[in-house]
């Protein structure tokens, strides 16, 4: 598993478009698409949505999730608290990198949004990285509840964190063979 | 997999085949064969290339989105396959033995019929490869390819629960291997914890891997 995966993955989120044009049903093999009818918005997964937008055949109805009040609340919110917040989607930032690079004409305040995902990207990524370190200073306890997090967040603390708990493992596993 | 599998919707086997995927690219042991899935998808795809040399107007919007939607369905096939082969690579004796007591024990097949095949053969090439280049010039003691074995003690893993009937979870002290910590699970839940305090409900498909 690596960012493109989950990248990926990403892809098969539904969002909202508004199409330009008109159209019947689309029988794919993962399930059926549309119809379309110019105007109305239609949800599609986020791949579509791409191609169709490289197309110029749709425009993105933004999540409101990706409204700068929303974000700003967010944040909030995820300072208050100390464990991690549930996030309004699973892939909240792939899909929210995906918006601000294929779908930018469609996003009103582009930078600011960027700015404000990136604080909550720190924001979690700060929580994430301390309790990790306590964590890993214990022996007590080998497992960890991590509700909330985000799988683009595992994928990237998964490497140094086996690497680590392979070895506690390994150390405690000696410890008690030479106690026995 | 189930015995009605025609009932099954082609979107469900998509579905399906995406959490194998998934849970491949993140689990440190090969996972129980799923290429079921893969048939039943690679059909799929043919008949749709099949549909989609017979339209005319190829520049329409439903083509090309068939066209990009074949084109994932592959890259995601392709990507499961690689990941399977490569680890069958690191080590087909062992997993051929592992294969053989599962089958034993009535479990689902570790390797589909292909893959068994790719591990013999991959195995018998490897050691006729180690007999040409060393093991043939070593004393008749030392004369053996080392199959290491795997230690999944050490492993620990991410998963969601995804049902809401799972029995609490009992996972080791790391101090004291007598005493166990109980984990509710609860649907939704998020751990980091060791394989293989997971392991029977992972095989019950009531976690998934993250």
């Amino acid at each position: 598993m690596d960012s493109e995966i989950c990248d990926f993955l990403a892809g098969d989120e539904l969002i909202e478009v508004i199409p330009n044009f008109t159209s019947g049903s689309i029988q794919l093999i993962g399930g059926d698409m549309g119809p379309f009818e110019a105007g109305l918005p239609v949800e599609v997964p986020l791949w579509i949505g791409i191609n169709l937008r490289k197309r110029m055949k749709c425009v993105l109805k933004v999540p409101n999730w990706l409204l700068i009040d929303c974000l700003k609340d967010l944040i909030t919110l995820e300072n208050e608290s100390n464990s991690l917040l549930q996030l309004p989607s699973l892939h909240f930032f792939e899909i929210a990198h995906i918006v601000v690079r294929d779908f930018k004409e469609d996003l009103q305040d582009g930078d600011q949004v960027k700015t404000l995902i990136q604080d909550l990207w720190d924001k979690r990524e700060a929580k994430i990285r301390s309790s990790t370190l306590k964590f890993l200073k214990q022996s007590t306890y080998k497992s960890a509840q991590m509700d909330n997090i985000q799988q683009i967040e595992i994928t990237q603390m998964r490497g140094p964190l086996i690497a680590a708990t392979r070895n506690t493992e390994r150390l405690l596993q000696n410890k008690h063979s030479t106690q026995n | 997999m189930d015995d009605n599998e025609d009932d099954i919707t082609p979107a469900q086997v998509v579905a399906d085949m995406r959490t194998a995927w998934h849970s491949e690219s993140v689990s440190p042991c090969l996972l129980q064969s799923r290429l079921e899935l893969v048939h039943c998808l690679v059909d799929q795809i043919e008949e749709m290339d099949k549909n989609l040399m017979t339209v005319q107007d190829r520049t329409h919007i439903k083509v090309s989105l068939h066209r990009l939607e074949l084109q994932r369905l592959n890259y995601m096939i392709n990507s499961y396959m690689r990941l399977r082969l490569k680890k069958i690579e690191e080590n087909p004796i062992f997993l051929l033995e592992k294969h053989k007591e599962g089958i034993e024990k009535n479990k689902p097949p570790l390797m589909s019929e292909e893959e068994l095949k790719f591990a013999h053969r991959f195995a018998t090439a490897q050691t006729s490869v180690f007999s040409s280049t060393i093991t043939q010039h070593l004393p008749a003691s030392l004369a053996r390819v080392p199959v290491p074995s795997e230690d999944l003690s050490v492993e620990r893993v991410f998963i969601s629960v995804e049902s809401d009937d799972v029995e609490d979870v009992a996972v080791p002290e790391g101090d004291d291997p007598n005493s166990e910590l109980l984990l509710p699970m609860q649907r939704e839940n998020i751990y980091f914890l060791p394989l293989l305090s997971i392991l029977p409900a992972l095989e019950k498909n009531q976690v998934r891997l993250l």
